[in-house]
C-alpha cells in the first residue's frame, strides 16, 4: 500500500530528481539543436567555396588558384578543377577566418631584402652564381595575400596580428613559383566535418 | 509545461523536416556544383611539372599515377658573341598541351647550340649537321615553341636545372609518360 503522506508531499529528492530530468532533456534537445546548426553552416561553407571555385574555373581558365582547407588542414594548388599539388597545412597563425573568403594573390616577399643605396640595391640576395635560382622564390619567402592573409614556411618569425599558414620549405618554394599576382586564394573556415557523411 | 512544449517543437517531425529540407537543398547545390566543376576537370592523364624541385608527376582524375625526376631549364643566358641574339634558358611555366608525340625524335639544331659549343653555324635551316638522332632519346612529347619532354643522355644529371627549357626524364619514365599521355593532354608546368 503506497504511503498517502507521500503522494500528498513530494520530498526535495523528488523535486530534484524531476530538475535532473529536465535538464536532460533541454542539453539532449540543444545538442540536437546545435548538431543541426554546425551541418548547415559546415554545408553552406562548402557551397560558398565551391562556387566560388567555380567562377574562377569558368572565368580564368588556365590560372592557377589555390584552395586552402582548414578543416583538413590542406592547401591544394589547383588550376581548371584539376589538382596540381597538395601541401599540408603545419601551422596556423593569426585570426582565423570565420567563413570562407578570397585573398588574391599580392606577392612574394623574399627573405632577405637588400637596403637601398647599397651596391647590392635591387639585387635578390643570397647571390647565387647560377642565374636562376637567385630570382626564383626561396624555402624562406612568404607570400603575401589581400585581405591579409601570409603562407610562410617554418622557423620564420610571424605577426599574430595577421592569418597565416605555416608549410614546409619545399611546398612554399612550389607555390611561390606557381602563383602570380592576381591568382586567387579561396579559404575554407575550420569547421567541423559535417555529421552523417553528408557531401564532401 | 513551458519545458514540454518547447521539447515537443524542437523535436516535432515538422521542425526535423523543415532543418533537412534546407540541408537537402544545400546539399543539392553542392552535387550540382560538384559535377559542374568535374565537367571542367582534364579527363585524360595530364601532366604537372615542378621546376623548383625538377619532378614531374602525372595524375588522372586528380589522384597521382606517376611521379619521377626530371631535369628542367639552368636559367642561364647566352648571348651571341658578335650579334644582338640572346637566349635564356627557362622552362616556361603556365598551361601547355602535347602537340605530338614522336618516337625516335631528331632534333633540328637550332642556332644557340652552335653558339654554345663555339661550332660554326650552318646557313641552311635543313643543313645535314643540324641533325642530331641521339640527344632526345627514344620518345619525345612536343609542347610547342620548340620545348619537349624528351629523354636525356646524361640520367645521373637528372633532378638538376641544367637543359636549355625542354623537359628530360629518364628511359623508362619517358617510356611510362609516352605510352600514358595523349596528344592534346594538358601539361601544367609551375
Amino acid at each position: 500500500m503506497p504511503s498517502p503522506t507521500k503522494l500528498s508531499k513530494p520530498g526535495a529528492e523528488f523535486i530534484f530528481t524531476k530538475f535532473l530530468i529536465a535538464l536532460s532533456i533541454f542539453s539532449l534537445a540543444f545538442t540536437h539543436l546545435a548538431a543541426a546548426q554546425n551541418t548547415s553552416t559546415w554545408l553552406q561553407e562548402k557551397r560558398d567555396a565551391l562556387s566560388l571555385e567555380y567562377a574562377l574555373v569558368t572565368q580564368n581558365p588556365a590560372t592557377f588558384y589555390l584552395i586552402v582547407d582548414l578543416s583538413a588542414r590542406q592547401a591544394h594548388l589547383k588550376a581548371d578543377a584539376n589538382l596540381l599539388r597538395t601541401c599540408d597545412i603545419l601551422e596556423t597563425f593569426g585570426p582565423l577566418p570565420g567563413k570562407t573568403q578570397k585573398s588574391v594573390y599580392v606577392m612574394e616577399i623574399p627573405p632577405v631584402t637588400p637596403l637601398s643605396g647599397t651596391f647590392l640595391e635591387n639585387q635578390p640576395l643570397p647571390l647565387d652564381f647560377v642565374g636562376r635560382l637567385g630570382k626564383g622564390p626561396k624555402h624562406r619567402s612568404r607570400l603575401y595575400f589581400e585581405p591579409a592573409f601570409m603562407i610562410q614556411s617554418i622557423d620564420l618569425p610571424h605577426s599574430d596580428s595577421v592569418f597565416g599558414l605555416v608549410l614546409n620549405y619545399s611546398d612554399v618554394k612550389a607555390l611561390g613559383s606557381a602563383l602570380r599576382p592576381t591568382n586567387v586564394a579561396i579559404l575554407m573556415p575550420n569547421l567541423p566535418p559535417s555529421p552523417g557523411g553528408a557531401v564532401r | 509545461m513551458p519545458f514540454l512544449l518547447l521539447m515537443l517543437v524542437i523535436f516535432s517531425p515538422q521542425y526535423g523536416a523543415g532543418e533537412d529540407l534546407s540541408q537537402e537543398q544545400l546539399e543539392r547545390e553542392i552535387r550540382l556544383l560538384e559535377s559542374s566543376l568535374e565537367q571542367q576537370r582534364e579527363k585524360n592523364a595530364y601532366i604537372v611539372i615542378d621546376t623548383q624541385h625538377n619532378s614531374l608527376t602525372i595524375f588522372k582524375d586528380n589522384q597521382i599515377l606517376h611521379q619521377a625526376i626530371c631535369s628542367t631549364g639552368s636559367g642561364k643566358v647566352l648571348r651571341h658573341p658578335s650579334k644582338q641574339d640572346e637566349w635564356q634558358f627557362t622552362t616556361p611555366v603556365g598551361l601547355w598541351h602535347v602537340q605530338r608525340k614522336v618516337t625516335d625524335p631528331i632534333w633540328a639544331k637550332p642556332v644557340w647550340a652552335f653558339v654554345e659549343t663555339g661550332d660554326p653555324i650552318p646557313v641552311l635551316p635543313w643543313a645535314f649537321h643540324r641533325l642530331d638522332q641521339t640527344t632526345l632519346g627514344a620518345y619525345a612529347l612536343e609542347l610547342g615553341d620548340g620545348y619537349e619532354i624528351h629523354g636525356t643522355l646524361y640520367p645521373a644529371l637528372l633532378g638538376r636545372h641544367i637543359t636549355h627549357g625542354c623537359i628530360r626524364l629518364n628511359e623508362d619514365d619517358l617510356a611510362l609518360t609516352y605510352e600514358i599521355i595523349e596528344a592534346g593532354s594538358r601539361v601544367y608546368i609551375y
